[in-house]
């Protein structure tokens, strides 16, 4: 197989960690399945898009990128917590109006962005996988180094709480629904960010790259979760660690059933087996340590 | 201290019928007052912790808190000053979190919850120091997350956790009724201590009879949403079993 190919695939799934690590918050530290995702991921890309043809820095589009996307989260978190709309549905609601606003923004369904000059080709090399590889390491690295200190700060530890004790939260003085706001806008922010790498990476934003990347998210941390390393249980690092692992496993996975000959067309059916038959194995596996 | 004044609480069950679980209920407690709370089971005593507590807002009346009107302030703003222990052990505590985050949790209460790692080791000392009074050897194990832990040693955290900083009430709802014999010996006889040394304003809830004579300076008995009867200083001290069955004979 050619190794160009799999550098392509650890470039995505290092581009996808930011989607598996925000729906790691959204889905392990709240317990909400949060499908805001396939809109703000989109969102990440358009405004990226737009940014960078107005001649806005790669990493500023980025940036702008991540704040859209913490709006679109906080918004789902103010439907579900202020009007008390369920939290599936709230973003359910969030996504669907995304899809309108995102289409608003670009003014057309396509948005090319030159990609000479990008956030994936910040640390320069040889040749331009490469240099997306490096420039992926770091970024990624540098958003998991920060996650993880603001995980363990006193903010991060009573965001932690909410998701996993309620009754111990309130009972600390915690305001539970403003955390939850908190926590889905930090979620929607990193799943932007990977709407905006991956736009600069292929060059263009599109209107339907959203649909259905919750499931990539999704498949990140149960790979990420299934991993057999004892040091990826060990705390908090190991298991964001771990989530990251995990979307470069998925993408892996991906990319081999697709070099198979599988009609890219069936892509999202195959994605969706995946994830399924991760959690089954997960079923599987806990039943036989029962 | 803790001051109720004619509070009223009625829940209406979704399928229709209604539930008076507390019916016009003032009660005056003083700094360092230590009541057990009795009843049969609905009779309001959970209810009387929950308004106190915040988790439940009465329809009627007034809740005032060291002199502060409180009725309708959200839980999460009165907790500084109250501790609470729950029936079910594992509800007081974060499952997912280390013994040593549940204890920085609580230490901030009352304060913000900054961008800051507030974990360093005077904190990890000082909490190390507090936990080994309990002589269960947690002291060491500071990391460990909270649900590798028993019923029994969570609720025992969770007890030191609610009183390590400024606390002057404690309210308990049969905190010992899901714990092995003991277990709740130990939790019960912890509480008892710290109440006594601290001069917590207290209210315990139980269905054990034992309790009654054991602990608290004052027995206080609910029925359909009223206190009908209490008993304090000498009465309390001369209270007996057979006195307390007889209070819940049929009238």
């Amino acid at each position: 197989m050619d190794p160009g190919f799999y550098l392509s695939a650890l470039v995505q799934g290092l581009a996808f960690g930011g989607l598996g690590l925000g729906i790691y918050l959204s889905l392990r530290i709240f317990n909400i399945p949060d499908i805001t995702t396939d809109g703000s991921y989109t969102l990440g890309g358009v405004v990226t898009a737009i940014g960078m043809t107005a001649g806005w820095p790669p990493l500023a589009a980025s940036v702008m990128a991540c704040a859209a996307g913490a709006l679109a989260g906080i918004c789902s978190g103010m439907i579900h917590t202020r009007l008390r709309v369920d939290a599936l549905l709230s973003g359910i609601l969030v996504m669907t109006a995304l899809y309108s606003i995102n289409l608003m923004l670009m003014g057309r369904p396509n948005l090319p962005v030159a990609n000479d000059v990008s956030v994936l080709n910040m640390i320069g090399a040889d040749d331009s996988q490469t240099a997306a590889m490096l420039s992926a390491v770091v970024l990624i690295g540098s958003v998991l180094v920060a996650l993880l200190f603001f995980l363990r700060s006193d903010f991060g530890i009573a965001l932690r709480a909410t998701g996993n004790s309620p009754s111990m939260a309130r009972a600390s003085g915690i305001a539970v629904n403003s955390m939850k706001v908190a926590g889905l806008g930090i979620s929607n922010a990193l799943v932007a960010f990977s709407g905006s790498m991956l736009t600069q990476y292929q060059g263009f934003a599109d209107i339907n790259m959203g649909i259905g990347i919750v499931i990539g998210g999704l498949g990140a941390v149960m790979v990420g979760e299934a991993l057999p390393i004892p040091l990826l249980r060990k705390g908090i690092a190991g298991v964001l660690l771990a989530v990251v692992l995990g979307s470069i496993l998925f993408r892996f996975a991906i990319a081999t059933a697709l070099s198979l000959g599988i009609d890219p067309n069936y892509l999202r059916l195959m994605t969706a087996l995946i994830v399924l038959g991760i959690i089954t194995l997960g079923r599987i596996r806990k039943k036989q340590h029962a | 201290m803790i001051r109720l004044e004619s509070v009223c609480k009625t829940y209406y069950g979704s399928f229709g019928g209604e539930t008076v679980a507390l019916d016009q209920v003032s009660i005056d407690l003083a700094q360092g007052d230590y009541n057990i709370l009795i009843g049969v089971n609905g009779c309001g005593k959970s209810s009387l912790l929950q308004v106190i507590a915040g988790s439940v807002i009465p329809d009627s009346g007034r809740v005032v808190l060291n002199e502060l009107d409180v009725t309708k302030v959200p839980e999460h703003r009165r907790s500084h000053s109250l501790a609470r222990l729950f029936q079910n052990p594992l509800l007081g505590t974060a499952p997912a979190l280390s013994i040593l985050e549940n204890f920085r949790l609580a230490a901030l209460r009352s304060k913000s919850k900054g961008l800051r790692i507030g974990i360093d080791k005077a904190f990890r000392e000082r909490v190390a120091h507090q936990i080994s009074r309990l002589r269960m050897g947690l002291e060491n194990r500071l990391d460990l997350p909270m649900s590798a832990l028993s019923g029994g040693q969570r609720q025992a955290l969770t007890l030191l956790m609610g009183t390590m900083d400024e606390c002057s009430v404690i309210l308990m709802d049969e905190p010992a009724s899901a714990l092995d014999p003991r277990s709740a010996e130990l939790v019960m006889n912890l509480a008892d201590e710290i109440i006594r040394e601290r001069k917590l304003t207290a209210l315990l809830v139980t269905h054990q009879l034992e309790d009654c004579l054991r602990y608290g300076d004052r027995v206080i008995q609910m029925e359909r949403g009223k206190i009908i009867r209490e008993a304090s200083g000498d009465a309390k001290k001369s209270l007996d079993t057979d006195t307390l069955r007889s209070w819940f004979a049929k009238s």
